[in-house]
């Protein structure tokens, strides 16, 4: 709600009201208040004792983005109350750039603890203007400013702050781990003899520091010198240096990994897949693939529950990979888990169509979880094992109809042809998915037995059955299917006909053609035109002849259909009875005929396209230029 | 139908021209078998110029699918016509097969970098 400025002393007197609702409200307020000490108050409501009100004092400040405010939220990293100094600094932190300035002003505070603070925070924002101010800090007096800067410069990952770093490292030694971590963030090469020689320390904060280091130099350098660790002896050592090597791999070279202990490898990719970032993630589990073995199972399959969609893919692709190998412990993983695991699991199996699983697979045929069952369906039908028809018959007639239409789909695809009643059953589910899985699954069959069923449902009582028949009959495409379909050309529903002619047309059988061009008279328009697009089907470019007669039809749209299908024929002898059509009373027939005449490639046209040019509906001059165009472009 | 075979490093790929029906499909069915157990199970079947394709054939290629991926092989098919692609979605095998529009877009499947070899 919009204030004016005007009523600033009124939102200032509610900032100190002992309602918490009239405090918010008047912090709601200073939002929109344009007065300079707006922003003042807005930072002194970071002190309030409510902490909802000094949430949205805090987010009101990095909402409004006052080029005031640092210098105000700066005094606040020197109160005693951590509370306050902490939503100072969170606050300064989402300011970002704008709080720069204000902050390496700050850095050199008188007390120590504020330098420190104020040092972190420009870390945390890693704006490079900042750098100057930090590299000062690292000659600082106090020991944890200095790791505090050190720390920064890493975080602002500047090559600039190299040099400087590499000589703090000799004359600071408090603060070596931090000038190890900030050069390995900055990843120049000219650390690597610091790195090296900190290996080589009595330290070990410093030595795993320096190989942590040595990971993110992108530069296959550091290579001997990490695997020189792997002869140390110190489990945790190699450890470590294999996590680095891996790092490295990651963003220089695979071949890094080349002849490395296998059993520390798939340790490192294990964590690097538990605890990484996704680009991490996606890394180690694509390497996964080359070191399989029972311990990176484990992991894989924790990652096939990963929230993230891209990592769960990938582990299922490596896992699958593995499915021969770890088939125990998948199979000993479908036991109990969660659904959303199980259903991932087995994508895992379908993918791989390992047999080996089927048993386990069928025990979750009766799952609680629908979306289990469904997947069950989906699995055994990639598989495809003729075993498991009992199980996917008893799964098509599943109270849930997606698992209904998943069980049919299977039996479709393992193409089942004891399951023939079941799927003609199906035909009738009062679900629309499920009538198509038992289609497409009868479609898929093909059997003797199914085109038996069809032909007898071109008589079924419902019309609907009918025309689904003569589809089907049309998609099995066998030889024998001919016949029924050439029957059905003269069954009395005009949608069966219709259905029937477009079979016969998609069955590439030119010894139907004489029996489709009956139906050129068809009471009935729609079956005229699925007639002329059958005859062109079969009878290629010789067909024009029977088409032409189409051209008189009493229906405008089978005339129109007519037109198009001698343009899409392209037989020049054609041009002559699609002429007349350019002086047609009908603006869509006069359209068609340019079109078509374009499609002959016969530049007998052009006259008769020109004389059309000037026609009085835009449409038709547009088909008419555009059909001139292509003829004289030839 | 013929069929006519391109060998790339990582994959090959078949392209099939005129009916898939019950006399063709045998002949392609062994035809991929003999790529398979040479170690070529990364295959394209580019379908763009299959005109006819009936349930034999259909039937033909999901036998196909499953000795690829017993084989640890992959299986994708590319650049179906309207009417291969309808009785696709009609037999629901499209949720099984990997279809893609173009020989370009399978290719991309199995043009992964490099494996490294342990």
């Amino acid at each position: 709600m919009a204030q004016e400025s005007g009523n600033l002393e009124q939102i200032l007197l509610a900032l100190t009201s002992s309602e918490p609702s009239e405090r918010a409200d008047a912090v709601e307020n200073l939002r929109y208040c344009n007065d300079p000490s707006a922003v003042a108050a807005l930072v002194t409501a970071i002190e309030d004792p409510d902490k909802g009100v000094r949430e949205l004092a805090a987010e009101t400040l990095i909402a409004r983005r006052s080029p005031d405010a640092p210098a105000y939220l700066c005094q606040y990293l020197s109160s005693p109350d951590i509370t306050q100094r902490n939503l100072a600094s969170e606050v300064l932190i989402k300011l970002g750039p704008l709080s720069v300035d204000a902050l390496c002003d700050t850095a050199h505070d008188p007390d120590h603890d504020v330098r420190k603070f104020a040092v972190d925070i420009l870390g945390a924002i890693g704006d490079p203007r900042a750098l100057h101010s930090i590299l000062m800090s690292l000659e600082d007096q106090n020991q944890n400013v200095v790791c505090s800067a050190a720390e920064a410069l890493g975080m602002l990952g500047s090559s600039e702050a190299v040099e400087p770093l590499l000589a703090t490292f000799e004359t600071r030694v408090f603060a070596r781990p931090q000038i190890i971590d900030a050069l390995g963030q900055i990843g120049d090469i000219r650390a690597l003899p610091l790195l090296v020689e900190a290996i080589h320390s009595d330290d070990h904060i410093v030595v795993y520091s320096a190989v942590e280091a040595m990971g993110n130099m992108r530069s296959r350098r550091v290579e001997p010198y990490l695997r020189e660790l792997l002869v140390r002896g110190d489990e945790a050592l190699q450890e470590a240096a294999i996590g680095s090597l891996i790092r490295v791999a990651h963003s220089v070279d695979h071949a890094v990994l080349d002849n490395l202990p296998v059993a520390i490898v798939q340790l490192c990719l294990n964590k690097a897949i538990r605890s990484g970032d996704k680009k991490t993630k996606l890394f180690a589990i694509a390497e996964l693939r080359h070191w399989e073995g029972p311990a990176t199972v484990s992991v894989l399959l924790e990652a096939l529950n990963d929230p993230d969609e891209e990592v769960m893919i990938a582990a299922r692709e490596t896992l699958s990979l593995q499915a021969t190998s770890a088939s125990d412990r998948i199979a000993e993983a479908l036991v109990d888990a969660p659904a959303r695991l199980i259903c991932n699991l087995l994508d895992t199996i379908g993918s791989t169509g390992n047999s080996r699983f089927v048993q386990d697979i069928v025990s979750l045929a009766d799952h609680h979880d629908e979306t289990v069952r469904e997947k069950v369906a989906f699995v055994l039908g990639k598989i495809g094992d003729q075993t498991i028809l009992d199980y996917l018959m008893a799964l098509a007639v599943d109270p849930v109809g997606h698992v209904r239409s998943a069980a049919l789909k299977a039996l479709g695809w393992i193409g089942a042809d004891k399951a023939i009643n079941s799927l003609f059953t199906a035909l009738d589910d009062p679900f629309p998915d499920v009538r198509q899985a038992a289609l497409g699954a009868l479609v898929l069959s093909g059997g003797d037995d199914a085109i038996r069923r069809f032909r007898l449902d071109l008589n079924h009582a419902d019309p609907h059955r009918q025309i689904i028949a003569a589809q089907a009959l049309g998609w099995i495409g066998e030889a024998s299917v001919i016949e029924p379909l050439i029957e059905a050309l003269r069954h009395p529903e005009w949608e069966v006909r219709k259905s029937a002619v477009e079979s016969l047309g998609r069955s590439a059988d030119v010894s139907a053609l004489q029996h489709i061009k009956v139906l050129l008279t068809d009471e009935e328009p729609q079956v005229r035109k699925s007639t002329i697009d059958a005859i062109i089907a079969l009878g290629g470019g010789d067909s024009w002849k029977d088409i032409t007669c189409m051209l008189e039809d009493e229906d405008l749209w089978v005339r129109f259909h007519a037109i198009n299908g001698l343009g899409s024929i392209g037989n020049r002898e054609a041009l002559e009875e699609l002429i007349p059509f350019l002086t047609s009373e009908s603006d869509i027939l006069r359209v068609a005929a340019a079109k078509s005449l374009a499609r002959l490639h016969d530049k007998r046209a052009l006259p008769f396209l020109k004389e059309t040019v000037n026609d009085r509906n835009p449409d038709v001059v547009g088909a008419v230029v555009g059909a001139i165009d292509r003829l004289e472009s030839l | 139908m013929e069929i006519r075979v391109t060998e790339h490093v990582d994959f090959i790929t078949l392209s099939l021209k005129g009916r898939l029906d019950i006399a063709s499909s045998a002949s392609l069915k062994d035809d991929i078998l003999r790529h398979v157990a040479r170690g070529q199970s990364k295959i394209i079947l580019n379908l763009a110029q299959v005109d006819f394709i009936n349930s034999s054939g259909l039937g033909t290629l999901v036998s196909i699918l499953k000795e690829v991926r017993l084989a640890k092989g992959r299986l994708v098919l590319s650049n179906l016509a309207s009417y291969v692609q309808e009785i696709f979605e009609i037999t629901q095998l499209s949720n099984i097969f990997e279809i893609f529009a173009s020989e370009a877009d399978a290719q991309d499947v199995f043009l992964q970098p490099s494996a490294r070899v342990v």
